[in-house]
Formats: C-alpha cells, structure tokens, sequence
C-alpha cells in the first residue's frame, strides 16, 4: 500500500485583506480559505464541534468543499487532520516476525 | 492412558519442541549484523560488508546472515533455486521479481525429513549465494539439522523399528534406560557388530534430489555412474516393543532427537487393503500435485506433514491420490458437513471406491462403519465432540478409536484450533498424518505446533507460477475506493458505537452507487457476480436494490439450493448476494466477479478464502503459459475512504500480496458511478435519496443488532459443525485498540460472534 494521498490538502491563501471589503454587515476579520475534498470538510467540522463556544474557529462555511477558517487554528488543523489521515493507515512493519515471534 | 490425556501428552511434547526451535531462532537473530548508528531504529540491517563473489551475476540469490534468502525471480536458474529454497526454507512474500524466503528450524526441519542434508543444503545454497555464505548461516544449519531427522521411527511388517544412518545416533538413544528397556532383541542374519539390523537405505526419489545438482552439470550419466559405484548407504536400526512406543517417542524428544515418523504402508501385511480404490484412468494429476505427492512418498514409504495448496488448485484430488497410493484404513477430516459430503463425492469421482466402503459419520448421518477397512469422512467437530453422545454415535466412536487406521487425512489444518487437535490425534490412530491446506496463517502460533503434531510442511505451491501456468484464474485483485458523502461522513465521525460507525461506512451511498455500477458492468459482459457482505442488514439493502436474489442464514435450505442451481445452470441469475454463511457452510457456485461490500474486520483468511471461489481456471484460461498476460476474473473489494475499513481492508489483503498479488487502487469509480446513477436511473442517484437512506440508516440500528444476532444463531442451527468449530477457535477479546480488535496482536479472527456472552463480558462486547 503506498502512502495515503488526499486530493485536496489544503490551499491556504493569504489572510484575506478584510479592510478593502467594501460589502456591508461583514466583520472585519483575517483568515484562511480552506479547499478540501468533502469527507475531510465533515472532519474539520467536526473538529469545529468539539469546541466550547468561544474557541470555534469556522468563520464561514462556504460550500462543501471550501470553508473559511480563523488564522490562529490553522496550525492545529493542520496536525490534526494529518493525524487524522494516519489513523486508518496499516503499516506492514508491524507484523514483522509473525507467526516465529514466540516471546 | 486415557484418550485426551494421551492427546494432552502429544501436545505438551510439541510445545517442548516449538519452545526449542524459538530458541535457535532467537540464536540467530542475535547473530545479527549490527544495526547502523544513526537509524535509531531495527528497521534495515547494514551488510555492506559481505563479500560478493566474482560471477555473482551468474547466481540467483543473497543470502544475508539474519536468515532471510531473497531470489531473483527473473534469474535463468529461478527454477532450480525455486525447488530448493521452497525446501529448505519458507517462502515469506513472493512478488513478481524479488522473492524472499526465510530460514526457520522448521523449514529445516522439513528439508531434513524429506532426506536433505545438512552439508548439501550448505553446499547448495553457497553455490546458489551472490555473497559468500555468512558463517552464522551455516552454523544455524547446522545447529538445526545436527539432531533432527537423524533418527526415524518406522512401522514396517507391523513392527517398530528405530532407524538412522548413524551407528551412533542409536547407541545414543540406547544409552537411555527407557528406551533400551523398549528395544526387542532379535535373532536375524543381518546385524552388525552392535547388535544392530543392517539394511540399505531406501532410495529418495530422484526429481526429488535433482534440485541438489550442479546447475550446469551436463555430465548427468556420470554422476549416476558414480552413484552406482558408490556402495549403498547403509541404515542401521532396532527394534522396539509396539507397547512402549510411546514411551521412546517421549524420551527421544527429551534427548532432543525427535523422531520422525515413516510409515512402510506397503509391507503392512495386518491391516487390510480398501479393495478397488485406485485412480480412474481419467483422472489426471498435475504436475505440482505430483510433486508435492513425491515429497510425502519419496522413498516409497509414507512420511507425516501438510501440503499447501491454493483454493482451486485440486487440493481435494491430492488428498484422495494420497489415500488411493496408502490403500489402507483412511479417516477423513473436514470443517463441515458440506464438505464432507464433497469429499464423498470427490472420493467417488476420482476413485473405483465401492459404495459401501466409504462412510459418513455427521450430526446428520451415521453410516455402519465397514469392518476391514474403509474409508471414513467426517468433521473435526464429531471426533473431537467430548459431551455425551447418542448411543448410535457412542457406537461408532468407540469403532473408530479401537482402530488401526492408514491415514489421517485432514482438510484446512489451519483453523482447527489446538484444543480440538489434541482430542483428533488423541482419539483416531493413524500411522501417517497428512494435513491440507490454501493459506498457512493464522492470527495465533498454532502453526509451528502443527510442525510437530502433523508433521514439517512438506510442499508449497507458488500461486504466481500456478496461475502463468494457467491452472488457476489470472484474477485482477481491485480497490475501489469510496469517498464518504457528507452527511454520512458526520454521522460517522460522531458515532461511538462501533457498530453504528461500521454500518456507516458500509452503508455509505457512494458504495452503493459503486456496486450498482460495476454489477451492471459485468452483466453485460456476460461475467457471473457474488456480492459478499458481512451485515446481514446491508446485504437486504444491497439485494432490494440491485434487484438480485440473496442467501444468508436463514433462507431455507430448498429456496437456496434452487437459487445457487439456476445460478450454476443458467444465465437466469447472474448475479447473487451472500452474507457470511458463504464461508462457512455453503457449497459455493463458481464466479468470475467478486465483489466485497463488507468483511469480517481484519482476517486475512477470510480475504484469501473468498478469492479462492474465482481461482478455479475457466474454461477459457489457457495452459500454454499466456496465462500471465490477460485477467479473467475480478475480485473488487469497495471500502469507504478515510474510515477505519481502509485499515482493515489493507491489513486483509497482506496474505494475498505476499503471493504476489497487486492490488490496483481505483479512487475514480465513484465519480462515474455517480454519473451513470443520473443518467441511467440508479436506485440511489440523488442527494435526496442518500438523505433517505441515512435517516432509515439511524433508526434500523437497533433491528440490525436484532438481525445480525439471528443470523449467527440460524448459521449455528444450519451448521452445528461448522459454528461449533469456530466457537471453540474463539478467543474473547477486549476489544481496545485497533489492532488487537482486527487481530493485529496474535488474536484469532472470530467467524461466528458467540451470542452467548459471559455476563460480565457482555457489556465490553457491545460497545
């Protein structure tokens, strides 16, 4: 099994210039447009959900696979999502020394 | 000495020897060539320092000094090596090019059973080396090889004898008060000056040897000039008192010189021969099945072991050519009732056999066993049932146990579990043992036990070489991989109950679009569809929406056998659902499509088993080696993205990579499926439709418990012999990581969920 490859990791832009936006009722705030396939939105949303009220960090759910998020949590999604990834990865090193291991 | 105690006896003496065997093994890999600094890890040993011989080009293998032997499937001389590495060692993954194989005292001890020896294995092995032979090699060699197989325990005219090359071996066994007290003198022409019967040795067959030679040697006439003038081998032996076999058994195993067991089937004048049991002249046997027949038969008397064979590969006719070459007395043991009645049945096919010879002895049926010999089929679980029986099996038993039998033939030696091994070879006295089986693993170290309670593996077949060969289907292994859709993807990820989250992803409509698509595909190529999944739930779903019949455990007896019929028959049915029950307890019709929805967590056998019902070579598979070329048969496993099935999908499939299958990763399945739901009307297409499926999905939960539970218990009352086999296989388990709950640590796959629970237990299970 070759490493796992998600299509879509994340194509972070740069901190959206808030200031210029000249629409109206939208709160000045800086963050990161996330692009990712449909299953890892749902992660990153429910990431989202585990959060106490104050510390979520989705600004803006955009459509199914893009979402606005704060800059400040970008680094632990990031972690968090390749953990993610990992979990469900089976390493064939594990089962070295199989059925002779009698320790 | 009781039956089981007896059995019990067995088995402790084989624990002695596995406990020893792990010892020279740990040896070995102490022996290591020291892990490079820096790594930090054990992962990659350094042998840089080996010495590469000149003509290394010339030579197809390395042999490094931890054991493991990799060959150059792409060699001139793979052939050759293959035989003799196959041998000497075992096989760990065999890919198209690179082969690795390991050295374990097992394999040696197996090598030194079928007559190798220990300074010919080093010899040939050095001449096969790239790299000049390790030294820790040669001394595993050795230390393995110096005691086993030196010694043998004949039966010949009835009589036991303890043979050996080696003068010495048996002044050593003799120094020992038991077994001198055992021995028999006789008065005969033929002893030496120790007292011992002389005798030459029985010649090993020479396709047998022929692996042993100089690759180039041309002058084959002259070797065998040089055999002839060469004064035959003489074999010393004495005999012991057919009592007290036991007893040197014992003490011989104390002494660390096991004996091996050789049976002279054709000098047993006492037990009588089953009359007319020889091959019909249609019957052909291939050339692997042959060969593995002369590795059991090679110097004309009948050594002990296992054949490994793959599904399909005529495993059953092996078997039968064995009991038909020993013509005595046969006890055939399979894992159910089916089974037993198609090794009836293959027993009658390949056979002259009358019909009065060969009985079946199940829950069901209980022939008169015939009072000469005869060849009886029955289950694991009938001999080794220890609970009070009926008065009418009582009787049987006590005529099975208080016989002589020839053989003890026993199909699918791999899920047997120990416990129930012990009360087989407790009860049923066998002069020889054969054991059958497609895939050599399981999740507990019962394998090297089998080493000694059967006997050494005696021959592996290459799946690869079988299926360029054409004698197997050349099956495109897939992996289709299914992104969850959002809202199921949320359900997923906020479910605790492992139950909930399985049917999640099994239940994920993309799948479900996924297998409409291809089963559609197929169809109209003409191909012949099982669709297997575990969830009794979901396979209802899956055969409502697919529009196809479906089998699972409690469909009766008369509507299955009329669906498989007209599957097997006609063009009618060309597809069918199956649930689990397909494993264990049905005669399966044969396919060339396989698609996998759901599976049992991590077993790899179950993986293997399962692609064992497309091998059987269609009739379209060609035997003239272009095989390789064309895929004739599709064996498509859909797992659902970024859950816990990508695990244990991957996990599944290492037995089969190991063989050298490749699994081909498809991730754009579903994005045409999903295109060809709206254009072709699919039963699912819609987001609407999905949404349909996951609130029906939310409240089934409970009924699926329901439903999964009636399904074990209707698979049990279908097939008490088949369930009851794999309860007692079944070890509880916590369940607490991943790896432990697909087996990962040394657990055994569970076949049939037991739904009776310990109290206490039961609350651990479910969550």
């Amino acid at each position: 099994m070759g490493p796992k490859k998600k299509i879509a990791k994340k194509a972070a832009s740069s901190p959206k210039p808030s200031s210029s936006s000249s629409k109206k009722n939208l709160p000045p705030c800086a963050g990161y447009l996330i692009s990712c396939d449909v299953p890892t939105k749902e992660y990153i949303k429910h990431l989202n959900e585990l959060k106490p009220v104050d510390k979520k960090f989705i600004l803006e759910d955009l459509d199914s696979r893009h979402l606005l998020i704060k800059r400040k949590a970008r680094d632990e999604i990031e972690r968090k999502v390749e953990a993610w990834m990992d979990e469900n990865v089976f390493s064939a090193v594990e089962r070295v020394g199989e059925n002779l291991d009698m320790s | 000495m009781s039956e089981s105690a007896e059995g019990n006896d067995e088995y402790s003496h084989a624990r002695k020897l596995v406990l020893r065997a792990a010892k020279r093994e740990a040896a070995l890999s102490k022996a290591d060539a020291p892990v490079p600094d820096g790594m930090g890890s054990s992962i990659g040993a350094d042998f840089s320092n080996m010495t590469l011989k000149p003509d290394h080009i010339q030579r197809p293998c390395w042999a490094c000094p931890d054991g493991n032997i990799y060959l150059e499937a792409f060699h001139d001389l793979y052939t050759q090596a293959y035989d003799f590495l196959v041998a000497i060692s075992e096989p760990v993954a065999r890919p198209e090019f690179i082969h690795q194989y390991k050295l374990t005292p097992y394999s040696l001890y197996a090598a030194v059973a079928t007559n190798i020896e220990t300074e010919s294995i080093i010899g040939v092995l050095e001449r096969l080396s790239k790299n000049a032979l390790p030294p820790q090699v040669k001394k595993f060699v050795r230390d393995c090889t110096s005691k086993y197989g030196k010694a043998k325990l004949v039966l010949k005219h009835n009589k036991f004898y303890v043979e050996s090359e080696f003068p010495e071996v048996l002044r050593e066994l003799l120094r020992d008060p038991t077994i001198a007290q055992a021995r028999i003198q006789e008065d005969v022409e033929n002893v030496d000056d120790h007292g011992f019967l002389t005798n030459t040795k029985q010649e090993e067959m020479k396709e047998n040897l022929q692996m042993l030679r100089e690759p180039d040697d041309d002058s084959d006439d002259e070797m065998e000039q040089n055999d002839k003038s060469k004064k035959p081998t003489v074999v010393v032996s004495f005999q012991v008192d057919g009592s007290k076999v036991e007893n040197v058994k014992r003490q011989a195993i104390e002494l660390d010189y096991p004996l091996m067991e050789e049976y002279d089937f054709r000098n047993d004048n006492i037990n009588p021969n089953v009359p007319l049991m020889d091959l019909k002249p249609i019957t052909r046997i291939r050339r692997y099945q042959e060969r593995s027949l002369a590795k059991m038969f090679g110097n004309g008397r009948a050594r002990s072991g296992i054949i490994v064979l793959p599904c399909g590969a005529g495993k059953t006719l092996t078997g039968v050519t064995a009991a038909q070459t020993i013509k005595k007395s046969c006890v055939c043991l399979a894992t159910n009732a089916v089974s037993v009645l198609q090794w009836k049945h293959q027993f009658q096919k390949w056979t002259n056999i009358p019909d009065d010879r060969i009985c079946v002895f199940t829950s069901d049926q209980k022939d008169k066993i015939h009072p000469e010999a005869c060849v009886l089929v029955t289950t694991y679980t009938m001999i080794s049932y220890s609970g009070k029986r009926s008065e009418q099996s009582q009787k049987i038993m006590d005529q099975i146990t208080g016989k002589e039998w020839g053989l003890l033939l026993m199909d699918e030696v791999h899920v047997v579990p120990a416990k129930m091994f012990r009360r087989v070879i407790g009860s049923v006295k066998a002069h020889c043992r054969l054991g059958l089986t497609a895939t050599l693993v399981r999740e507990d170290d019962l394998i090297s036990d089998l080493n000694f309670l059967i006997g050494p593996k005696l021959y592996e077949a290459n799946w690869m070489d079988l299926t360029a060969q054409g004698y197997l289907a050349n099956v495109q292994c897939v992996e289709v991989w299914c992104p969850m859709t959002g809202p199921f993807m949320k359900e997923y990820l906020m479910a605790t109950n492992a139950r909930l989250k399985q049917l999640l992803y099994v239940m994920n409509p993309s799948k479900l679009r996924a297998v409409e698509y291809l089963v559609r595909f197929h169809e109209e190529r003409g191909d012949k569809i099982i669709v297997f999944s575990d969830l009794v739930y979901s396979l209802k779903l899956y055969a409502e929406m697919l529009k196809k019949p479906l089998i699972y455990g409690e469909t009766p007896e008369r509507e299955r056998q009329a669906i498989l019929g007209t599957f097997r028959a006609s063009d009618m049915i060309r597809t069918i659902c199956i649930s689990k029950v397909g494993d264990t307890s049905i005669d399966l019709p044969e396919a060339n499509v396989i698609i996998q929805v759901s599976s049992h967590f991590g077993s790899r056998r179950q993986e293997a088993q399962r692609l064992g019902r497309i091998l059987r070579p269609k009739s379209y598979t060609r035997q003239d080696g272009t095989n390789k070329s064309t895929f004739n048969a599709f064996f498509y496993t859909l797992v659902s993205s970024d859950t816990q099935e990508m695990f244990y999908s991957a996990k599944r499939q290492q037995y089969l990579i190991d063989q050298g299958y490749t699994f081909k990763i498809v991730t754009n399945l579903c994005e045409k499926a999903a295109e060809a739901a709206v254009e072709e009307g699919y039963s699912y297409s819609t987001p609407e439709d999905d949404r349909k499926l996951l609130r029906t999905v939310l409240q089934s939960e409970t009924d699926l418990e329901k439903e999964q539970r009636a399904e074990d218990a209707a698979i049990r009352k279908n097939n008490a012999d088949g369930a009851a086999l794999a309860d007692a296989g079944t070890k509880r388990s916590t369940g607490a990581t991943i790896s432990q709950m697909s087996g990962g640590s040394g657990m055994r796959y569970r076949e049939v969920n037991s739904s009776k629970k310990h109290p206490l237990f039961r609350k651990r299970q479910r969550r």
